[in-house]
Parts: C-alpha cells; structure tokens; sequence
C-alpha cells in the first residue's frame, strides 16, 4: 500500500493520475483519484450548468495604448488630443481628397453585397435610400496604405492605440442631402467596435454645418460638431463617443470610411474592401469577402 | 452550424431550474461539438487550451448558430391525450380551426399546462444567452398530421384533425412570445407548409411526425437568412481583444496592465 502510495505521489508531480475502476475496500486515494478525474487531466463533472461570458464590446477602444508614445512620438500633440477627447483631425493631402472625388464611383447603395458569415456587418437589404457607396479602387487602396504606414501616422496609430494599424476596411460613402430624419449613420449610436478598433471619416469635400458634420456627444454630453476641409481626416474613438454623421440638407457630403484595425507586430500593414461589413468576427482567422450580389441573383442552392 | 438529435427531448426536461442544470444530453451534445469545455462557451474562453485549439483549427471562433426544436413531445405525450375525442377549446389567438361540439375547456387551463411546460425551455435558452450563445434559434412544433388513422396510432389516443392543430398552433403562440422576449428568434415556416385552412399540406407529409426533407431546407434556408442579416451578432470581442494585446505586445491571455485606461 504504501508502495501504491508513493508511485502515486511519483505520478502526480508529473501532472499524471492513475485512473482505475475502485475496487471494494481497495485503497482509498487512489479511489479518490478515479472519481475526481476525466481522462486523467480534467476534474470530473460536477454539474451540468454553464458559466455566464461576456461578450460585449468595450467602453473605450484603446485600452492598450502606450503611454510613452504620447510625450514623445512625431504625433504627439495630437496623440494627446485624441486621449483628451476621442476624436481628433488630421490633414491629409487635399489635392488627392479632390483626385479621390472626381475619380472613385460610388456607385452603389448601401446592401451589404459582401454579406460573409466570418464578419460583422449591415443587413444585406439596404437600410437607407440616401446613402449611396462604393469600392475604393487599387489605386486608392494603395495610397491608404502608404498614409498609415508614413512614419507620423505610423507615430500617431502606435500613441492612440499602442500598436500599428491596418485597414481593416474602407468605403466610399456618399450622403444625398434629404429632409428627413437620419437613420443608421445619421443617427446617434455608438458602434459597438471590438476592442482595438478605431474609426475614420476621411472627407473628400468641404463639409459645413450644413453638408452633413460629423457630430459626437462628449462625457458631459455635450454636442460638438465638427465641420472640416477636404482631405481632413478624422480619427475617432466610435464606443466612447456616441456619434453621427448629421444629415445633409443642402450639399453632398462625400468621404472615405475606414476601419483601422491592430496589426500584430510581425505581419504586414494591409487595406482590406469588405463592403458593407464591419470588421471580422474573429481578428485570427478569417476570409476576405466578395461581392456575392451576383451569387444572391442566380438563388442559393443549399 | 449545429445541428444534432437529442432523442426524446422536451421542453419541460430541457433545464432543471431548480440545480439551474440542463439536461445532460443537452450539454454533451455542446461538448462533442466541441461548443462548450468544462462549463464554458468555448469560442469566448480565455483558456490556454482554448487558445492553442483555435489556432490549430484555423477557424473562426464565433458564436455559433445553434436551432432547437423541442415541444412536439410535450405536446403529443401531455396536451394531446387531455383533450382526445371529448374536448375542445377556444384559444385568443387569430387561428383558422373551428370550433368543434364538444366539451369546452377553458383556455386559462390549457395556456397554463403549455406555460408549465415551457419554462424550464425558457429560462435554460435564457442561459444559454447568458453563457454566450447569442445566437440561438427555435423551431416551433411542425404541423401535425392530416391522417386520422395514423396520428391515432401514433399517439394512441384519437384527436380530431382540427383541435390537435389548433393546440399545436397555440403551442406555437405561446412559445414565440416566451422566446421573442429573450430576443431568441423563431424560425417559423407553418405559412409555407399548411393551407389557408391551417391544415399540414400533403406535399410534406412523411411519417406522421416529421416533415419531409424539403421542409427541413425551407427551415434552414430560413435560418441562414436570418442570420447573415444580423451579422454583427457574429463579433467575438473576447478574441479581439486577446488580437489587440498581442499587436501591442502583451501576451494574449494576461489580466489587464494597470497602466490600461
């Protein structure tokens, strides 16, 4: 017995159990340890009820960020401002903004025609009538690319979130002025971005107060508006500010949405088009959609 | 997707409020899909093992869509044999059945039988939601036979063709309500398969309890369409943010740095 003993304490410092039927009168630890194990590394069930989980997305998007970035990145003072307020306005080339305006199509309304089981989105029907949309060309693409990955918005990215960013997706978005009440982005709602993932409106026309501003709600509620240029960029935290884009009652207000996503430290910087859909279910794995208005037509065959 | 058969499964054994268990068919069916490991959503676990299978399988963790069909048991093996040959009753809902001569029960009796029934269904969809599957769906009870003979075989008690549809309809009525409340959607395609009378069409008869597989692809297809028009529902945050730690260098699975706002 004693023997019995030792071998099991032998066994147990590496992590094994010996895992027999009890046998009557036998010896008790040992019997102990049958009923207390599963396939000799897991406890044995005690109930069949679940743990609650949460799965919700958080107050603040960048959680994560490096402190030392804001005192002395190239960004800094801006870096400071988006910690301060949670949106914050970058130049970019107008001339371009301009160029992206006259040449992009947009084309499209706002269905989701990327609709993928592996990503968050809109509804496949369009939820608006006054928003039309489009897919950035490669040309585009490739310069979104180069503007995150310049050393000052590479500088910026790493201060408000703490990590490099990619593109985790960008579309054109056009906003027909209209008399009604704004629904889905005209709307005031927070957007309910995992954590990580910030927002951004890069303005491809002047916007004033009557072209459809971007307006957010502060800490003390308090609405501020902010009109812009075109080629401002505006970055935003969309879980700590509720947001909107006001509706346009005169001009067409025209503009690149942008996910900006982190970039884990090994792989490269990327500008993903998924369309209507938000940002991936799950960051590890998953597909690039494509457009499936065509495969919608022909009728799905399960 | 998950699709399995628990045998015999009804709404009354489905959760056992009072050791807040469910059945346990229930939760090794979750386990063999690999849905849930030691009392937990796996797709939201923060378990290195977790981890590392997710990694190895390549796939996404997201909430899986899960559809449950339960109720015709209770209603077949509880309900059905109350009424037999000898009663009818009067439900306050919109529905096509006549009213036949017989004995009328009242509908307060019958809603509390199908209430009883029904809430261990409830509150164990409700834990579900809680433990992470956020989207779960129900089919309800399938319309019932046409055929006098057979439904009277197979349930061993003769019914008019009338009065088990009507029960099976308010089932239906009750159970949509129950689980619309906890944002559980219901996958109801009884306009597809009944006549403007609200009798089973012929074309999906197949044993005299299940429906035909064309019936099963109307259910799915369905589901599907529901589900990709509510695809924010397929967020994990819990992977986001273990995506996020590890681009800002941290390891995946630690607590939250103090410095972290």
């Amino acid at each position: 017995m004693k023997l019995k003993r030792v071998i099991s304490k032998l066994l147990d410092r590496f992590g094994y159990v010996i895992v027999r039927t009890p046998v009557k009168g036998g010896d008790q630890s040992v019997a102990q340890a049958d009923s207390s194990t599963v396939r000799g590394d897991r406890p044995a069930r005690k109930s069949y009820s679940l743990r609650a989980a949460k799965n919700e997305p958080p107050r603040r998007c960048n959680l994560f960020a490096d402190q030392r970035e804001q005192q002395t990145g190239l960004a800094a003072q801006k870096v400071a401002e988006f910690h301060r307020k949670g949106v914050v306005v970058l130049p970019t080339d107008s001339g371009r903004a301009l160029y992206w305006r006259q040449t992009e199509k947009f084309d499209r309304d706002v269905g989701n025609r990327h609709s993928s089981w592996d990503w968050a989105g809109n509804s496949v029907e369009p939820y608006s009538s006054v928003l039309r949309t489009g897919i950035p060309s490669e040309e585009l693409k490739a310069e979104l690319l180069s503007l995150i990955t310049s050393p000052y918005h590479e500088s910026f990215f790493k201060g408000v979130l703490g990590c490099s960013v990619s593109i985790g997706n960008c579309r054109l978005v056009q906003s027909l002025p209209h008399a009604t009440a704004g629904i889905g982005p005209q709307s005031w709602h927070e957007d309910g971005c995992p954590p990580g993932i910030i927002r951004g409106v890069l303005y491809l026309t002047d916007v004033r107060e009557t072209d459809g501003p971007f307006q957010y709600k502060d800490d003390d509620a308090t609405i501020h508006t902010v009109t812009g240029k075109t080629g401002d960029l505006l970055v935003f935290d969309a879980m700590r500010l509720p947001h909107r884009a006001m509706p346009p009652t005169s001009g067409t207000r025209m503009a690149i949405d942008l996910v900006f996503m982190p970039r884990l430290p090994e792989s490269q910087s990327e500008v993903i088009v998924a369309g209507m859909n938000h940002w991936p279910a799950d960051p590890f794995a998953f597909s690039i959609p494509t457009d499936k208005s065509q495969f919608r037509r022909d009728g799905f065959t399960l | 997707m998950l699709l399995a058969t628990v045998s015999g499964l009804t709404t009354h054994d489905f959760f056992n409020r009072k050791t807040q268990e469910f059945l346990p068919s229930i939760i090794e069916c979750l386990e063999y899909e690999q849905l849930v490991r030691d009392g937990m959503a796996t797709h939201l676990s923060k378990d290195e093992i977790d981890f590392a299978i997710a990694k190895t399988s390549g796939l996404p963790m997201i909430p899986p869509l899960i559809l449950f069909t339960a109720g015709d048991i209770d209603v077949r093996g509880v309900l059905l044999p109350k009424l037999a040959d000898q009663y009818d009753f009067v439900p306050p809902f919109d529905l096509p059945y006549p009213v036949l001569d017989r004995q009328i029960i009242p509908w307060d009796v019958i809603a509390e039988i199908i209430e009883q029934r029904l809430a261990p269904f409830v509150e164990g969809l409700k834990q579900l939601r809680t433990a992470g599957f956020n989207r779960i769906y129900v089919q309800p009870v399938v319309p019932p036979t046409t055929d006098d003979n057979r439904s009277t075989q197979i349930n061993g008690v003769s019914c008019p063709l009338s009065v088990r549809s009507k029960l099976v309809a308010s089932f239906n009525c009750l159970l949509a309500d129950k689980v619309s409340a906890l944002d559980v959607p219901v996958i109801d395609i009884w306009p597809q398969l009944t006549s403007a009378d609200g009798y089973l069409l012929n074309e999906y008869e197949l044993d005299g309890v299940h429906l035909r597989p064309s019936a099963a692809k109307m259910h799915l297809e369905q589901l599907l369409e529901h589900a990709i028009n509510r695809a924010w529902e397929s967020v994990n945050h819990v992977r986001h943010e273990m995506f996020y730690r590890m681009a800002c260098g941290l390891a995946p699975l630690e607590t939250r740095p103090a410095n972290a706002s």
